[in-house]
């Protein structure tokens, strides 16, 4: 196996931490900064339209024109604005994608892309263009205030991506962790530039950051860079407080949105009670590996329990998965199916949970899973953005298991502990999206229909 | 059967500038062979076949056809598949059809030379019967039900069938749930017969392996399956484009299409057809590399159009564009969201008659080019896709390398003369999905 590099921590301020992972096996070099604070209904929403003004422009980059004139001038370095939730917390940020100097060709050799990027990152974060009132101009909070309601509302275009997150608020409703982390429209549209202005001059007080970096540098290197382009900031501490637990449903949760399409979403939950957050406790982490091992086996690999019985026996659907939240320990499983078929589906994907949940486990099987989930952690180490993803949960969970360790965990998964983490899955929650025919062409162009040849194919000839 | 080890008749690609390096080789059997070891955890390897959803010719090659045989292929003779001879060995497999091939692919981290034989063995043959192949128009008919339910497939569909009269890009990669209906074990045993000869294959490997271990699994594997040889391949005249490829007229067919679903906004695809579409595969390469100059120039996030279009607030959440280039179709597509699609096509217009006016600057040229070559750069951080690209490459028979060879003769003066034949009226179309209105489902 490929040796993957362990993250050098620096401490920089007193929550601002920088992880360099030093490996010249890409052509790509990633910066990532991040940061972390309680997913809230009033703050979340906030925070993602600041990040989204943030990424406008700056002081000295005043338009979107002239930042990413700038970006292309360092050979196309990519910044993109990231937020995603944790748990109950919400990390956002940004991730810049940049070519290695190493490969500038021989008119830019002295080109430095790191330290060119990271001015631009620091630029946005510490200097963003103030209008003469003090505030974050109000035209782009205005813009970036529509363009994000618009995201929200553009949510329901993609009827898979509607149907999961309306899934998760209702599996997780009385948790933090049920909200969006870009609120809702209505929590959006009434943020101001006296808002989002206030908003930023806390964060720069009170920030907890991680910043990621995967690249050839070495670890003073990207240290050095940082504290030069950041120079002079110092927040103070920012605690995150505890994950809440996922309670155990007393009962199974079921809804169903009709709505007009000619795929219906079914999305099925199961509390475990096995969770990341465990991993310290005596048996804990062999449990989680376990309930890892039953998600891939269920319907995480090519050849699932839910592909086989589900989708190639029966029939019944293109797509069925399954996946894992340990930081809440619910496995969910996604099929979309037309609502002919949703009965069938529901059972057949029930029958499989219900046989893992009776221990009926083939040793085949298991098998496949252990290959399957193996694989997995031996490709984390081949390119930048599974590095640090791998890397990225376990700094925030304080954990140092590396890939290797990862892989001797799987081998040592039983049969016996899998079907004990079958055992514990409660049926939690169901939802699902259809119900109706699609919407279908409204102004079908008459023409098509008379100068479209017949083909052959369509007179049964063959 | 014991197989004589045969020394593998490799010819190396070399690229000093980036330090990269492949082999390729052809077997007696007609397939062509691509090797990239490189320094990974990860095996991939992709058996590409040059058949895809725009090669149709006769009555039996009906749209949809090269997909289904994709789903179809992984059936064995002994009535299990090959999915689950992959999953024993660790190995996640998958497969995909596109316009001009259909791929079959897996990646594993160990016991790649058994995964590579399953691979290999599914050239042999195809085993269907009517119940098998019953169950998988079901399959399907789910797949083309989810595309139809996403508002952005669909504008985009909606927009090729607006553009081209003729051309087979008009119909889905999937097909129809009406074309697939009268799919028979028998006529897909004839188009299996005809288009998965080894001679149109290759096969593209990555990882951490060596040219000869791959050379040795095929022998040992190809040399064991009788029936898939053709003799004299190397003499076989490859098959010309259709004549529903040739009689496409240049101009757009319609300039506008729409339709309604339950989207917030309305969406857009903005086409730009290219009226003099190359055919040949390094055709293709030099007009993808200078399409994806020009759509930079034209439309980045750097440039004026995008900026004026977002300051003024015409479109929201950014516009994405992209290009297409397949035999004897070229399009460019401009893609977002916008309360007033036509007032983006309005500004779309006023943009290209001052472009007309002023030509490019030598600056924005460099910029594009700066960006084209980083993206080359940066692409060999993703094995699959180098497996991917090798494939293509290997499928029109080019190198990898050309790409970047090529790139660097790339002209302004020839920029400038793609636009002024491509970016004209007459070669536009808009495709517009707007939302349901009250009483629509």
């Amino acid at each position: 196996m490929i040796q993957t590099p362990t993250p050098t921590t620096v401490r920089l301020h007193e929550t601002v931490f920088l992880h360099t992972l030093t490996t010249d096996r890409f052509k790509t070099a990633r910066l990532s900064f991040y940061t972390l604070f309680p997913l809230d209904a009033k703050h979340s929403p906030a925070m993602s339209l600041l990040f989204d003004v943030m990424g406008q422009g700056s002081q000295r980059y005043p338009d979107t024109a002239s930042l990413n004139r700038r970006l292309d001038d360092l050979y196309g370095t990519v910044i993109r604005t990231r937020g995603f939730p944790w748990g109950d917390h919400h990390v956002l940020g940004f991730t810049a994608e940049m070519m290695e100097d190493t490969f500038l060709p021989p008119a830019d050799r002295r080109m430095d892309i790191l330290g060119g990027t990271m001015d631009v990152l620091a630029e946005l974060i510490l200097h963003p263009r103030l209008g003469s009132d003090g505030l974050l101009r109000s035209a782009v909070v205005e813009r970036e205030r529509r363009s994000l309601c618009d995201s929200i509302r553009a949510m329901q275009d993609h009827p898979q991506t509607y149907a999961e997150s309306r899934y998760h608020r209702i599996l997780y409703a009385g948790e933090p962790y049920a909200l969006s982390t870009m609120g809702t429209v209505e929590d959006v549209e009434t943020l101001t530039a006296e808002d989002v202005t206030d908003t930023w001059r806390q964060w720069l007080g009170k920030a907890r950051v991680e910043i990621f970096y995967v690249g050839r540098a070495d670890a003073g290197t990207v240290c050095r860079k940082v504290r030069e382009a950041f120079f002079g900031w110092a927040p103070c501490g920012l605690t995150l407080p505890p994950m809440t637990a996922h309670p155990t449903p007393q009962s199974l949760r079921t809804c169903t949105e009709e709505r007009a399409l000619t795929q219906g979403w079914l999305c099925m939950g199961w509390a475990s009670g096995i969770t990341d957050s465990q991993v310290g406790e005596p048996g804990g982490r062999e449990r989680l590996f376990a309930a890892r091992m039953l998600n891939q086996l269920l319907g995480d690999m090519p050849s699932s329990l839910l592909f086989r019985h589900v989708r190639e026996e029966k029939g019944l659907c293109y797509d069925c998965t399954s996946s894992f939240d340990a930081v809440k320990g619910v496995l969910t499983v996604l099929c979309g199916t037309s609502s002919a078929h949703r009965a069938a589906a529901e059972a057949a994907i029930r029958a499989q949970v219900e046989a893992l949940r009776a221990g009926h486990i083939r040793e085949e099987d298991l098998e496949l899973a252990r290959a399957s989930l193996m694989n997995e952690y031996r490709q984390c180490t081949d390119n930048p953005a599974s590095l640090e993803h791998f890397w990225f949960w376990r700094t925030l969970r304080g954990q140092t298991e590396t890939p290797e360790d990862c892989l001797e965990a799987v081998r040592r998964v039983t049969e016996t502990q899998v079907a004990e983490a079958a055992a514990c899955l409660v049926p939690d929650t169901l939802f699902y999206l259809g119900g109706g025919d699609g919407c279908e062409d409204t102004e079908k162009d008459k023409d098509e229909e008379t100068e479209t040849e017949t083909e052959p194919w369509e007179t049964g000839e063959a | 059967m014991m197989s004589e080890r045969r020394e593998a008749p490799f010819l190396c690609h070399t690229l000093p500038e980036l330090g990269e390096c492949y082999y390729e080789a052809l077997h007696p059997s007609g397939l062509r062979v691509a090797v990239y070891p490189r320094a990974q955890a990860t095996y991939y390897a992709t058996l590409g076949v040059r058949y895809g959803s725009l090669d149709r010719r006769g009555p039996d090659e009906c749209p949809g056809i090269a997909h289904f045989m994709e789903h179809k292929m992984f059936e064995t003779a002994d009535g299990g598949d090959a999915d689950s001879a992959f999953a024993a060995l660790g190995a996640d497999a998958n497969a995909f059809t596109t316009y001009d091939r259909t791929a079959y692919q897996f990646t594993c981290t160990e016991h790649f030379e058994e995964a590579l034989a399953v691979l290999l063995r599914l050239t042999g043959g195809l085993y269907v019967t009517e119940a098998s192949v019953e169950r998988e128009r079901a399959i399907i008919a789910e797949e083309i039900r989810m595309d139809t339910d996403n508002p952005w497939s669909r504008c985009y569909a909606n927009l090729l069938r607006a553009m081209y009269r003729r051309h087979p890009i008009r119909e889905p990669v999937c097909g129809s749930q009406r074309s697939i209906a009268g799919l028979t074990p028998e006529r897909l045993n004839r188009v299996f017969d005809r288009r998965y000869t080894l001679p149109d294959m290759v096969l593209s490997v990555t990882g951490p392996i060596t040219p000869e271990a791959v050379w040795d699994t095929v022998c040992r594997t190809l040399d064991g399956q009788p029936g898939r040889l053709v003799p004299g391949h190397s003499d076989r005249p490859r098959r010309g484009p259709g004549a529903n490829i040739l009689d496409e007229p240049p101009g757009v067919w319609r300039r506008r299409a729409s339709a309604s679903m339950p989207v917030a906004k309305p969406l857009f695809c903005l086409g730009i057809k290219d009226p003099f579409p190359p055919v040949s595969p390094r055709d293709r390469l030099r007009r993808e590399l200078y399409m994806a100059v020009l759509q930079e120039m034209l439309f980045s996030d750097a440039g004026t159009f995008y900026n004026d279009l977002f300051e003024r607030g015409l479109v929201s959440q950014g516009l994405s564009y992209d290009f297409t280039v397949e035999t004897g179709c070229a399009l460019y597509d401009l893609t977002g969201e916008a309360d007033d699609p036509e007032a983006v096509f309005d500004a779309f217009l006023a943009y290209m008659d001052r472009r007309h006016r002023e030509g490019f600057t030598a600056e924005e040229f460099e910029r594009a080019r700066r960006i084209q070559y980083a993206d080359f750069v940066t692409g060999f951080d993703a094995a699959e896709d180098i497996a991917e690209s090798v494939l293509c490459c290997t499928l029109g028979g080019l190198s990898l390398f050309d790409y970047f060879t090529e790139a660097e003769r790339l002209t302004l003066v020839e920029a400038e003369h793609l636009f002024l034949t491509t970016f004209r009226p007459g070669q536009y179309a808009l495709s517009v999905i707007k939302p349901c209105t009250a009483g629509q489902k």
